[in-house]
């Protein structure tokens, strides 16, 4: 099995746009994994949301269950190679936030590292606005969010002994680049 | 493909925005594997959007998961009382 490394940004830090720029920076051995799109597969087979606002809205166990069934797909796709998995540390739901992996999720994934997608409160909310997206099922301003990302970055390092890496992805920051050196290590 | 793979073979595959004609041209006939014993290719899927650009992967991706066939929607774990996931909730903690 291969290593991956977990990356997760705040809802308009640009973390998937960070993701896919190094995508394409590392070689065919490499995949870019999203948690959210293999619950989407797991929820849709499973007849239970067929788009992202039904994910969204299902309830906090279906979620949790959903998010550990993703991340034992994601530790089979680790057979074939090593992969960047964008995920969330935290997840902000309806009912308040919780986190986005588990001790199993990380025993399954065995990270090399974890890299915090960030970006000021001010450039994120820009972000935000801008989007043709919807954020409104998000709380404005995304301090506390980031803080707890943060919290929960640290927890994790804690329990798997991987580091942590903040990429700062305002415009001159070349985020990709710094995510791209993170898993090119993996190998 | 596996719909979770998706996104990878987008990024890897097409600079964006990318035209639909050209998704078709070069993923058209790949098929999109899931709980089904007839899979639907890429071309078929997008056939059922209205979409003629795609702006980035996220509306690709989007278009693909919008548009599958309703033989890719299962009832696998349906339970109208409670969770629909199919796992036992005590098994997952955090």
């Amino acid at each position: 099995m291969y290593s991956s490394v977990l990356v997760s940004g705040v809802p308009g830090a640009g973390t998937t746009r960070v993701c896919e720029q190094a995508r394409r920076l590392l070689g065919e051995e490499y995949t870019l994994l999203h948690v959210g799109d293999v619950m989407l597969q797991e929820a849709l087979e499973g007849g239970i949301a067929t788009d992202r606002t039904e994910l969204s809205q299902l309830g906090l166990r279906d979620q949790r269950a959903l998010r550990r069934r993703a991340t034992e797909q994601i530790a089979r796709e680790l057979d074939a190679g090593p992969a960047i998995v964008n995920t969330h540390f935290v997840v902000e739901t309806t009912t308040g936030y919780i986190p986005g992996l588990t001790d199993e999720s990380l025993v399954d994934l065995d990270p090399a590292a974890f890299v915090v997608v960030d970006a000021s409160d001010a450039t994120i909310q820009a972000r935000r606005e801008e989007s043709s997206r919807s954020y409104e099922t998000f709380t404005p301003g995304p301090g506390f969010h980031r803080q707890l990302q943060s919290v929960a970055a640290f927890s994790y390092a804690r329990r798997t002994g991987a580091p942590i890496h903040h990429v700062r992805n305002e415009e001159d920051a070349a985020a990709d680049e710094r995510l791209a050196a993170v898993a090119e290590a993996l190998l | 493909m596996r719909l979770s793979r998706a996104r990878d073979t987008f990024v890897s595959e097409f600079t964006f925005p990318v035209d639909r004609d050209e998704v078709v041209d070069r993923l058209g006939s790949v098929e999109i594997e899931g709980p089904t014993e007839s899979p639907e290719t890429v071309e078929e899927v997008l056939s059922r959007t209205g979409e003629e650009t795609f702006e980035s992967a996220d509306d690709l991706y989007d278009a693909l998961i919008g548009s599958v066939g309703h033989e890719y929607i299962g009832r696998r774990f349906y339970d109208d009382r409670g969770s629909n996931t199919g796992i036992d909730f005590e098994e997952v903690s955090f």
